[in-house]
């Protein structure tokens, strides 16, 4: 699978459920308004 | 003297890089400090950090910047790391370094005396200063003076050989202290505090095997998860290409190794085969390190290629002339020596990634507050910095820069936090009352089932289904098997009954939140679908692991 920053460009948010006591998995929003995303590719030199 | 009773208690757990930054900090804004650790806070986990700590300090003439050291963590994190966050401790880095330098900190230096720096992975200029191959101890050594001067004033009581159990919170849900116990005498006690802060480090154990020490067991955080802290994306576990296997644990060998010119081989159609420096032409050998693992990983499962078809492959550092390795690496080269009994200076190392360090952790805000108002959290149990990959040298920035601003905010909200009721008496005890309450209840349990036994499990688990490749049916399997365990956890059988220094009951407890935050980190997994840094998701074909290469080709190019 590739990133998908669509769906999952967010910081992933992990809540206790006491009663099953499992973990609950939410997504929340982050700031990223700096430096535009860009594909992450190490086998040629950065271009800011 | 009489006791001041206005001034401010704050409680720190965890004498890190981290916890003792803070402690110094609040110290220096006139509050006073509870401080907590499970061993002497000297003997920390940061302790045993090799390589170094990035700063832009620019010595060597090669145009670095802040904002280049800020798009190397940004890029290296896969665009996952809150930029404003980031952008603050990179500009904050260098007045660090130079704080350290003034408290003594024995920084290597060029012949010239000017800070030398290093090469270290996902960044092409020289920006990570080191004190031979010991930075961690260096820096952990020059706070842990510091701390002391104002111990001696009265300022720090520390309580070493304490283990946090839990927060203690008002009837508004705030934190208001928390409960501990003795290693040794194995009292438990509650206390007050205007803040907590954790600074509890990484949650390596979860995976058995790790680089990281018995103390990094994540039982803190997952304490304080399972009193309403939110975990924030437990999923990105970093995975180290280099480190010696070993049964016990993972002995790191440090990624200066290959900052200082270490070439990464196995051999192919006889001969030697470089394949970081082939498949990433334009950093080579210092690729970050979800992608050098992905890349072994590849060489020795995929393709069949490890040292003697095992899982290993050559780091090699024996064209390098000697003595300049013994100046920059002469500490962990005696380590493999050591534990290996070959000399790394004339013959390449055997080595392969392990479990290394948590990017994910407690949520906190920008100044480092949980959601649970009282609550604060700083260093590698925070999630705060590196996104979804980590870049060598920036945990040790990172847990001294947040260290440097959960510590003020602390003094800040039990200044003019709405902190609401005081604790009584009464709710101290009570709450001492259920811990001890569930502490004896461990002591009783008969059962069949081995608590180490159980936590071996666990980490060959979490090895298997959510360590450098994971999918969805793995993921799922998992968790039905994480639950298992938690199930199981019930039918331990204590074997030590001793009233004093009873490590297995202790471990017990631990080891239920180790189950917890297992079940936190592959649920994480399970429900991002995609591959962001460390963690790298295949697509199994007819249910079955599909040996397929990947690499950087998952990795959205
Ligand atoms: C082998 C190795 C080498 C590394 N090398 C580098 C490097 O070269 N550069 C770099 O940047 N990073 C490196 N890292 C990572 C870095 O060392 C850590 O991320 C960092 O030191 C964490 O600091 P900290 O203050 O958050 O926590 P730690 O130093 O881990 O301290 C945690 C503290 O919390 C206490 N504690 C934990 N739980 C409890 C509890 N329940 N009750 C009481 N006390 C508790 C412990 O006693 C300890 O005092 C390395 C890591 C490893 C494993």
């Amino acid at each position: 699978m590739g990133r998908d920053d669509e769906r999952f460009m967010k910081i992933t948010i992990v809540n206790y459920d006491p009663k099953t006591e499992e973990p609950i998995v939410t997504y929340r929003d982050f700031d990223h308004s700096l430096i535009k995303p860009r594909a992450r590719n190490y086998a040629v030199a950065k271009k800011e | 003297m009489a006791k001041d009773m206005s001034k401010k208690k704050i409680a720190i757990v965890g004498g890190g890089i981290s916890g003792l930054l803070a402690t110094i900090k609040v110290c220096e804004l006139g509050g006073e400090v509870d401080l907590f650790s499970y061993c002497p806070v000297k003997r920390s986990h940061s302790l045993c950090a090799q390589g170094g700590i990035n700063a832009c300090m620019d010595t060597k003439g090669e145009h670095d910047s802040i904002y280049e050291h800020f798009d190397d963590t940004v890029y290296g994190g896969d665009f996952l790391a809150d930029q404003i966050a980031v952008k603050g401790m990179v500009e904050a880095a260098p007045k660090l370094i130079k704080m350290f330098d003034r408290m003594g900190v024995p920084f290597t230096r060029t012949s010239e005396g000017v800070l030398d720096l290093r090469n270290f992975g996902g960044q092409k200029h020289k920006r990570t200063c080191f004190a031979g191959s010991t930075t961690g101890q260096q820096i952990l050594y020059a706070l842990d003076e510091q701390v002391r001067r104002w111990e001696v004033k009265g300022s720090v009581h520390k309580f070493e050989f304490w283990e946090f159990i839990k927060i203690i919170k008002n009837r508004e849900g705030i934190c208001r202290g928390l409960v501990a116990q003795n290693m040794n005498t194995m009292e438990i006690r509650a206390f007050r505090a205007d803040t907590v802060i954790l600074a509890t480090g990484g949650p390596g154990q979860v995976f058995g095997r790790c680089t990281a020490s018995t103390i990094c067991n994540g039982s803190a955080v997952s304490a304080v998860y399972q009193q309403g802290a939110e975990i924030a994306n437990p999923e990105f576990i970093q995975i180290h290409p280099t480190a010696i296997p070993g049964s016990d644990k993972n002995r790191l060998m440090s990624e200066a190794c290959r900052g200082e010119g270490g070439r990464v081989w196995v051999y192919k159609d006889g001969k030697p085969w470089y394949f970081l420096e082939e498949m990433y032409p334009a950093y080579g050998n210092l690729v970050p390190r979800d992608v050098a693992s992905r890349a072994i990983y590849k060489v020795c499962v995929h393709m069949g290629l490890g040292i003697n078809g095992e899982n290993r492959v050559y780091l090699d550092l024996s064209h390098i002339d000697s003595g300049y390795l013994e100046r920059k690496l002469g500490g962990i080269l005696e380590m493999y020596s050591e534990f290996v009994g070959q000399d790394p200076r004339k013959v390449p190392m055997e080595i392969f990634p392990s479990v290394h360090y948590s990017m994910g952790g407690i949520w906190v805000d920008r100044v480092h507050n949980t959601n649970i108002p009282g609550l604060m959290a700083s260093g590698e149990c925070d999630y705060q910095y590196h996104g979804a990959n980590r870049l060598g040298a920036n945990s040790l920035l990172s847990a001294a820069y947040s260290g440097t601003v959960s510590g003020p905010e602390a003094m800040k909200w039990a200044k003019t936090g709405n902190k609401g009721s005081e604790l009584s008496d009464a709710d101290l005890e009570a709450a001492r009352r259920e811990v001890q309450n569930e502490y004896d209840k461990i002591l009783t349990m008969n059962g069949s089932e081995n608590a180490h036994k159980l936590h071996h499990e666990m980490g060959d688990l979490m090895y298997k289904y959510v360590a450098i490749e994971r999918d969805n049916n793995g993921l799922d399997a998992c968790l039905v098997e994480l639950k298992k365990l938690l199930k199981r956890w019930n039918d331990i059988g204590i074997t030590d009954h001793s009233p004093v220094a009873n490590q297995e009951a202790m471990f017990v407890r631990q080891l239920r939140n180790m189950i917890l935050y297992a079940m936190a980190i592959t649920k994480g997994a399970r429900m991002r679908d995609e591959s962001r840094g460390a963690h790298a998701k295949i697509v199994l074909e007819n249910g079955k692991q599909k040996r397929y290469l990947w690499g950087a080709t998952t990795n959205a190019l």
